[in-house]
């Protein structure tokens, strides 16, 4: 085997194991999403974001009318 | 902005903030690995240092866009401002978070244009890694675990 095809193997290689890292760690994140809050919490977020939704909606009223 | 980062989200701000920040981190301490290897630091027979230094870079590529768009994310939907009562671990986010943006732009510098100072690029590989870690615990790690 030539020292590039060495070479683009071990590229290949490690650029995979970057890839299944990056899959790895989308599925554990993704399913621990939220445990460091409690409900009260979680919904209090939920809550914080709605008011940010709304506000929006309410300058974009103002400056459109 | 804030319409934009909502539907490209799909409404969930937060939750693609935490995995995409996850995912740079995660990637951060494997370009702590490949770069061991890269300086002969960490020897492994199926991976020579030319090969691991290439991945490096390539990675480090990825990086840079998922830390952009995190940011992008962060400025632009939660801004400065927006503490949400945790002001203390709120303010440590923002210091860390343009720290490590600095950082990595010096290192970039470093490697692009001031090749003078490319002894400290260990050194500055090893604080970006520490800037990231710091920067996702008082935010990602405060949403998954509740630190």
């Amino acid at each position: 085997m030539t020292e590039s095809n060495t070479f683009r193997k071990q590229v290949l290689a490690s650029l995979v194991a970057a890839a299944l890292i990056v899959a790895i760690t989308i599925v554990v994140v993704t399913a621990n999403l939220g445990r460091g809050l409690d409900p009260d919490e979680i919904e209090e977020r939920q809550e914080q974001l709605e008011e940010r939704r709304e506000e929006r909606e309410e300058r974009r009223g103002e400056s459109g009318g | 902005m804030e319409d934009l980062i909502e539907r490209v989200t799909n409404g969930n701000p937060t939750a693609v903030k935490v995995v995409l920040a996850s995912v740079a981190v995660a990637l951060a301490a494997y370009q702590v690995l490949l770069m061991a290897v890269g300086y002969g630091k960490l020897r492994l027979p199926f991976l020579n240092p030319k090969a691991a230094s290439f991945t490096h870079r390539a990675v480090g590529d990825a990086i840079v866009a998922v830390t952009i768009v995190v940011a992008f994310m962060c400025i632009g939907y939660f801004g400065f401002e927006d503490a949400s009562g945790e002001e203390v671990r709120a303010t440590f986010h923002v210091i860390f978070a343009l720290l490590l943006l600095a950082t990595i732009a010096l290192k970039i510098t470093v490697i692009r244009r001031w090749h003078q100072l490319g002894r400290y690029l260990p050194a500055l590989g090893l604080t970006v890694l520490v800037l990231f870690v710091l920067t996702w615990i008082t935010s990602a790690g405060d949403y998954l675990m509740g630190w």
